[in-house]
């Protein structure tokens, strides 16, 4: 079985080099660069033994060739590939992006730009909140103007495990905990969504591929609406509601899974008051709900296909849980000419995190198993940004995550206010 | 898009600018520019003028041939370039960056050539899409990058 498993992964990536050479050897335009991005993080709590010091360095080399085509369509080839350091890892080579991309104005119709895209690539929903994450497949993009539509296809057993967060069942997860897997999970994922104007209708579904029977397996469904409003001359508002449908097995078992996100939000951006951007959004993704002599079934806790990062020191799954954000920033050095410090961006956000329902939710720490609270904790954020030179950026971020506990929070009292201070570090060569 | 359009727009009336102070530079001018805007690959020549009449370097009379001389006088001369020769991407990003002195990134501090100007054109919206170092790009597209390049300069944000 695991012979036949490797095989049919090699298989795969032969057939996505194959389908690389004839752009490499038409491209007429080359180019390459490298680029480093170091992360240092500090973590302190009385909670800790110790200072908790993470670090990632992470040393890319890109390649992209293009090919112009008559009619203003063109054909691009890009590869890039990383060896990454961590504390948990001395060594990872990974290839972050490999893809070929053609455009065709004009294909289906004169106002038509059909753009296609091959190999290992992004892939993202709408809201970005259900997946956000390289995969290796293809795009197909048709932009009219005013309606775009795209379907996709992708396959994720070819990522390296840990560079992999496509994360859903606890299989899923004890894989990520250990260092037996070479690949993350094998899952097929397809999407499909239409755009008209600020309005989306999408829907995604991916299919746990393994054929273990030991080991749990979740496909699921999502289908959403999302859009997009203008609020006075400088505001947007935002809002998405997804449903989704999904398939659990363990053993021979199988449950019919029923769960839901629903957000809201708005956003400002004022570049005559030091290009000031505010903004509020607030998220309830759904708790299972034991509502099955209600209502004729259970709802589930919500499932992405990978996690969103929510916080700077918190950061809970998209699931069971209550998420409002309030954001500010500003550039206080820029004036009506560019200037040296033109880029320094400072900015506060304040984070609330609240459970669904007052379920136990297991991956986390410290839970009062007593109390019905539905208040996880607050966390506060500030931040500045700067991009020094046009190939060097630098941001240093601060926050402390304070759990509720006691008699209005949900967390016992063994849970300490947590810190935390990052530096990220980005530039090219 | 209101980018390359005020990009153009910036370029044709600086060149309008100069064409109406000077009557004699006028038909040269005119002629220089149509031929520019016509070239689907912007000529060593042409950038050599583009970037020395648009930085002061050069009175705006001269001839592309001129303009070659006067950059090989400044040393920026690109070596193993004939007048008529094509550019390409970099080396027209490293002939605007030496001109309006710009100072550039971290790379480009260190290693001053066509890749990292090209880079810097990019990062900088200077040169909106593709911008690879050996590409050619056409006199429009040059055109419309020395406007935004003198906006730039001027302390304007792209």
């Amino acid at each position: 079985m695991r012979r036949r498993l490797h095989f049919g992964r090699a298989a795969a990536a032969l057939v996505l080099l194959l389908l690389l050479p004839p752009v490499v050897a038409s491209a007429t335009d080359w180019d390459w660069g490298g680029t480093i991005d170091n992360t240092t993080q500090l973590g302190f709590s009385t909670m800790y033994d110790e200072v908790q010091l993470s670090q990632k360095l992470k040393v890319g080399l890109w390649v992209s060739g293009l090919r112009p085509l008559d009619g203003g369509g063109s054909l691009e080839l890009t590869g890039a590939g990383s060896y990454s350091y961590s504390d948990e890892r001395a060594y990872i080579f990974d290839i972050d992006l490999l893809r070929c991309v053609g455009r065709f104005p004009g294909a289906l119709g004169q106002r038509s730009l059909l753009q296609t895209t091959a190999g290992r690539t992004v892939f993202r929903d709408p809201t970005g909140l259900v997946l956000d994450h390289t995969a290796d497949g293809a795009i197909v993009r048709l932009n009219y103007p005013g309606v775009r539509l795209r379907a996709g296809a992708a396959y994720t057993g070819l990522l390296l495990s840990p560079a992999s967060s496509i994360r859903i069942s606890n299989t899923d997860y004890m894989e990520a905990a250990t260092d037996d897997q070479f690949f993350g999970p094998r899952r097929a994922i397809g999407l499909l969504d239409v755009t008209v104007g600020g309005l989306s209708l999408f829907t995604l579904a991916q299919f746990d591929l393994r054929d273990d029977g030991d080991e749990d397996s979740i496909d699921t469904q999502y289908f959403g609406i999302s859009g997009t409003g203008r609020l006075g001359r400088s505001g947007y508002s935002d809002s998405f509601m997804i449903i989704s449908t999904g398939q659990e097995q363990v053993g021979a078992g199988e449950t019919s899974l029923f769960s839901f996100v629903v957000g809201s939000g708005v956003r400002f951006f004022a570049e005559q008051l030091r290009f000031s951007r505010a903004s509020f959004r607030a998220l309830y993704a759904s708790p299972f709900l034991p509502l099955e002599d209600d209502i004729g079934f259970n709802i589930y806790q919500f499932k992405p296909i990978n996690e969103p990062t929510l916080g700077l020191v918190f950061t809970p799954r998209l699931s069971n849980l209550i998420f409002t954000e309030l954001d500010y920033s500003l550039r206080p050095f820029a004036g009506q000419q560019r200037s040296a410090a033109d880029s320094i961006r400072v900015g506060i956000t304040g984070r609330g995190f609240f459970r669904g329902y007052s379920g136990d939710i297991d991956y986390i720490d410290k839970f009062d198993p007593n109390s019905d609270s539905l208040y996880l904790g607050t966390e506060l954020e500030l931040g500045v940004a700067a991009r020094v030179l046009s190939d060097l950026g630098l941001s240093l971020r601060g926050g402390v995550f304070v759990p509720g506990s006691g008699d209005r929070g949900a967390f016992s009292s063994e849970r300490a206010p947590e810190w935390a201070l990052r530096f990220d570090l980005s530039t090219g060569f | 898009m209101i980018l390359r359009v005020r990009g153009l727009a910036v370029a044709t009336v600086w060149l309008a600018v100069m064409i109406a102070a000077v009557p004699y530079a006028e038909a040269q001018s005119n002629v220089v520019l149509d031929d520019i805007l016509l070239q689907d690959e912007l000529s060593y020549q042409s950038a050599a003028y583009l970037v020395l009449v648009s930085s002061g370097r050069i009175d705006q009379n001269s001839s592309p041939q001129e303009a070659v001389r006067a950059l090989a006088a400044l040393q920026w001369a690109v070596a193993g370039r004939g007048a008529d020769d094509p550019v390409t991407l970099g080396e027209w990003a490293y002939l605007l960056m030496q001109a309006f002195e710009f100072p550039g990134g971290l790379m480009y501090r260190i290693s001053p050539g066509p890749r990292y100007a090209a880079r810097e054109l990019a990062a900088t919206g200077i040169a909106e899409g593709n911008a690879m170092v050996n590409m050619r790009l056409s006199g429009e597209r040059a055109l419309r990058q020395l406007g935004r390049a003198m906006a730039w300069a001027e302390g304007e944000r792209l």
